[in-house]
């Protein structure tokens, strides 16, 4: 292995141990985001995002009746986290959703997009859908 | 005449005691790993077991006005116990009448919806008033209500509109049970900030377009999917 090969490697191992062991409060949601991706920031701060959810459809009255759940995007052509997405729906089958995958399709000048709650967050492999969990909101992150 | 009225009397006297009678639904109270719980009780079943307390009432005092309204009507059969909706809440009722409102608290005690909560209550008691009538249970899927035990689903494709500025940003694919789906009109996005670089866009599917006014959730149904048009 070429040193410069073998630098890259380390760095490589040293930005994912601090992305699996560095404490969330001593990192942004921002800094996350733009450091490690949409996939970390959304786990690390999916809690944060989920509150800030319920909190802004509380102020209007629009609560959801049962568990929410913040999850990332999964583009179902590339298995790429492409943003995240607030589940709700029953405790039991809402702690089993840890993705949304999104498909895509146009008719036309119609861009649709299907949204669909997996429990498998690999979905390049199948789609392992959850039923009777539905979508709430969804986030954008501008990196 | 008057030799045969004491035998008309008895006659019709037994008539109704055959044709009318309620079935003697009782409640109590015990206490389950240190905790007051109310249960309604019809012979040796418990078709329901209440343990929070609701509307200024503790769990023992819920089960017992549960009893009182079941004991209340005439000639109870397991069909006449339903699901439907009271207010913001699915219920339990018997021949329309509110008999007992599936609380979130006892919802997520037994790790499902209120609505499948008010499904398992209606289950149970059905299965308790069966033991004592000899009359059958529904067959599972439908009530007599019309109301399915899974009910039908449906999808449609509504506007989405925005909450701050009242422009219909986009379409939305809406599904859930068909009798709900047809209530709703449009889904309303309400958006926030997190930070500099979050946008938060909670999708509430409504039953009306007018967004000035109050918005009110379509319980039951969710959006699946989102469309843009190309401008």
């Amino acid at each position: 292995m070429q040193p410069k090969s073998a630098l890259l490697a380390v760095a490589l191992v040293v930005v994912l141990l601090l992305a699996s062991y560095t404490p969330a409060s001593a990192i942004s949601l921002e800094d996350a985001l733009l450091a490690f991706g949409i996939g970390y920031a959304v786990r690390v701060f999916g809690d944060q995002i989920n509150s800030g959810l319920n909190t802004l459809l509380a102020q209007q009255g629009l609560q959801f009746e049962g568990t929410t759940k913040v999850v990332p995007i999964l583009s179902v052509g590339s298995g790429a986290y492409i943003g995240a997405a607030q589940v709700a729906g029953p405790p039991s089958l809402v702690n089993q959703v840890r993705a949304v995958a999104q498909g895509q399709t146009s008719i036309g000048d119609l861009r649709a997009s299907y949204l669909i709650p997996v429990s498998d967050i690999n979905v390049l492999r199948g789609i392992n859908r959850v039923d009777g969990v539905g979508l709430s909101a969804l986030v954008d992150f501008r990196l | 005449m008057k030799r045969y009225m004491p035998l008309a009397v008895v006659i019709v006297f037994v008539t109704l005691a055959a044709g009318v009678y309620a079935l003697d639904f009782t409640s109590r109270v015990r206490t389950v790993d240190g905790i007051s719980v109310g249960e309604v009780v019809l012979g040796d079943q418990v078709p329901i077991r209440i343990r929070y307390s609701a509307g200024g009432l503790g769990p023992g005092e819920r089960a017992e006005v549960m009893a009182n309204r079941l004991s209340q009507i005439d000639n109870l059969q397991p069909a006449d116990i339903t699901v439907g909706r009271v207010g913001p809440y699915w219920a339990v009722l018997a021949r329309g009448q509110l008999i007992a409102t599936a609380d979130p608290m006892h919802a997520d005690a037994n790790r499902t919806s209120t609505y499948g909560l008010a499904i398992q209550w209606r289950n149970q008691l059905r299965t308790a008033i069966s033991q004592q009538t000899g009359s059958p249970t529904p067959p599972l899927g439908a009530g007599s209500d019309g109301q399915a035990l899974y009910p039908r689903t449906a999808q449609k494709v509504v506007p989405i509109i925005s909450v701050g500025s009242g422009l219909r940003i986009g379409a939305a694919i809406v599904a859930g049970s068909s009798q709900q789906v047809a209530r709703v009109n449009a889904v309303a996005q309400l958006e926030g900030q997190l930070g500099s670089r979050v946008r938060l866009r909670a999708l509430v599917p409504i039953d009306t377009e007018n967004i000035v006014g109050n918005l009110r959730r379509v319980p039951g149904t969710s959006v699946i999917g989102v469309a843009d048009i190309d401008l």
